[in-house]
């Protein structure tokens, strides 16, 4: 049998036998993205559709005014709540407790799970506590913790910076186990002390493990914030809505909602932001 | 463990340390993270960057010295880890696999680009590799080790004169060390390890 040139050390496939029968063809699915303009119109459009829903719902009778309310006293009751004058003091005391509480939650839960790269000893010892303080219902303890701080501001900060501090730690020390040996053996063969080596190394490669949890630590701190304002307090949004519900004020209610979540988007948009020029900052 | 007749076992600082992974920091620059040494050891940080700018600029790093490592291809972070390692101060290198994780023409270019630094530095290199021609064309020893345990089988010098270029891989000479070096390693699964001084 001759030997075939193939060119440059290239062994070609013998021809196949007979063409196979021609399958049916499927696209790849391709979808068109809408414009901007027309995605934000559809949601206005929602939003609009459904309070409108709601008010015709009430009017008519369909739903009951009295439990639900209608987007109509809702507006009414809105303006009043920003007239009468408690509006601000309410939106700032809960603001306050949130952001006290995430701030001392998050820095004393980062720190705590720092300091676990110093000794494995110390973390192995810790860790089933911190884990046990996990797994408990911290809310639970609200009635508790009340007592213990009063029913003035430290109270809520207590509560917002109890959710807050677990998440810290456990992320953190995720970070600090993520630790590459090799990088801190680099170190030390240029002969760094081990508070260089936490300084230059660890704190650094942390950081993106800490700037991740600050989003869900903003939502969890104002949720504390608010469960000790149900319980006991005399200002808050949270105070707000458990006394309009007493009352059967179901459009003060709706009020208090609806500035809530204004309240949580705005603190959550600003932590998006700090939470991007930090991962600018340290170019991750 | 005796450097220059002195026990140095368990003590740090004493030898420059790279690996096959590179461990640049990614949160600083090639500038900064070459300088990385110097600034543990105190140097001044100004002072530590302006030692370390015209080395960049020499040894194939210039256009790179305020990237972040990411942006460099596997050869270049190899060259700006070595920068570090020969930046702090040591007699010794130790270089463990260091181009063991690159392409087969980038590891080429980074051995001519290791024997310019050496003769450059005059430092001793201790150089692990599992490529035995790698170990012949760099070293002036080279030293067979075997696993289980791990201990140096034989060790041959290399007579090739130096400076060396890619022809001499092609020699009568070389081949016999190869030839060597591979009889050994067949027998008893061990590795290659060179070492210049």
């Amino acid at each position: 049998m001759a030997v075939q040139d193939t060119g440059v050390g290239l062994v070609r496939a013998p021809p196949a036998p007979d063409a196979r029968p021609l399958r049916s063809v499927r696209r790849l699915p391709a979808q068109k993205d809408w414009p901007l303009l027309a995605i934000l119109a559809t949601q206005v459009g929602i939003l609009v559709g459904l309070i409108a829903l709601w008010q015709a719902a009430a009017d008519r009778g369909w739903i009951d005014g009295f439990f639900w309310s209608k987007p109509s006293d809702v507006f009414a009751t809105l303006i009043k709540f920003f007239a009468a004058g408690d509006a601000w003091t309410d939106i700032g005391f809960t603001f306050r407790s949130t952001i006290f509480g995430f701030f001392l939650g998050t820095t004393c839960g980062s720190l705590l799970g720092l300091s676990f790269w110093w000794s494995r000893n110390y973390a192995a010892v810790v860790q089933p506590y911190i884990i046990c303080f996990e797994a408990l219902p911290k809310l639970a303890l609200a009635p508790l913790v009340i007592l213990v701080f009063g029913i003035g501001l430290a109270s809520k900060v207590a509560i917002a910076t109890a959710l807050t501090l677990v998440v810290s730690t456990l992320t953190t020390y995720a970070g600090v186990k993520a630790l590459d040996s090799d990088g801190e053996k680099l170190f030390y063969s240029l002969g760094a002390s081990r508070f260089q080596v936490f300084r230059k190394l660890v704190v650094p490669h942390c950081l993106p493990w800490i700037i991740s949890v600050l989003r869900v630590n903003i939502g969890l701190a104002l949720t504390g914030a608010i469960v000790g304002e149900f319980i006991a307090s005399q200002h808050g949004l949270g105070r707000a809505i458990l006394y309009a519900g007493n009352t059967y004020d179901i459009a003060l209610v709706w009020v208090a909602v609806l500035v809530l979540s204004t309240l949580a988007m705005i603190m959550y948009a600003a932590v998006s932001w700090l939470e991007r020029s930090l991962r600018k900052g340290i170019r991750q | 463990m005796l450097i220059d007749g002195a026990d140095a076992t368990g003590t740090i600082g004493r030898v420059g340390y790279m690996l096959q992974k590179d461990l640049l920091l990614p949160w600083r620059t090639v500038l900064d993270n070459v300088i990385l040494g110097m600034e543990i050891q105190g140097v001044p940080l100004r002072k530590a960057r302006d030692r370390a700018l015209p080395l960049l600029h020499r040894y194939g790093l210039s256009g790179f010295e305020y990237l972040y490592p990411n942006a460099l291809s596997g050869g270049m972070r190899q060259r700006a880890a070595l920068l570090r390692t020969l930046l702090f101060d040591t007699d010794v290198i130790l270089l463990d696999e260091p181009f063991g994780a690159l392409d087969a023409q980038t590891k080429l270019q980074m051995q001519e680009w290791l024997l310019g630094l050496w003769a450059d530095f005059g430092k001793t290199v201790v150089f692990v590799t599992h490529d035995i021609e790698e170990a012949i064309y760099l070293s002036d020893e080279v030293h067979v080790m075997a696993t289980r345990p791990g201990r140096i089988i034989e060790s041959m010098p290399v007579p090739i004169a130096r400076p060396r270029d890619r022809s001499a891989t092609l020699t009568h000479e070389f081949m016999a060390i190869k030839q060597r070096c591979l009889a050994l390693l067949m027998a008893g699964h061990g590795s290659a390890l060179g070492e210049a001084a």
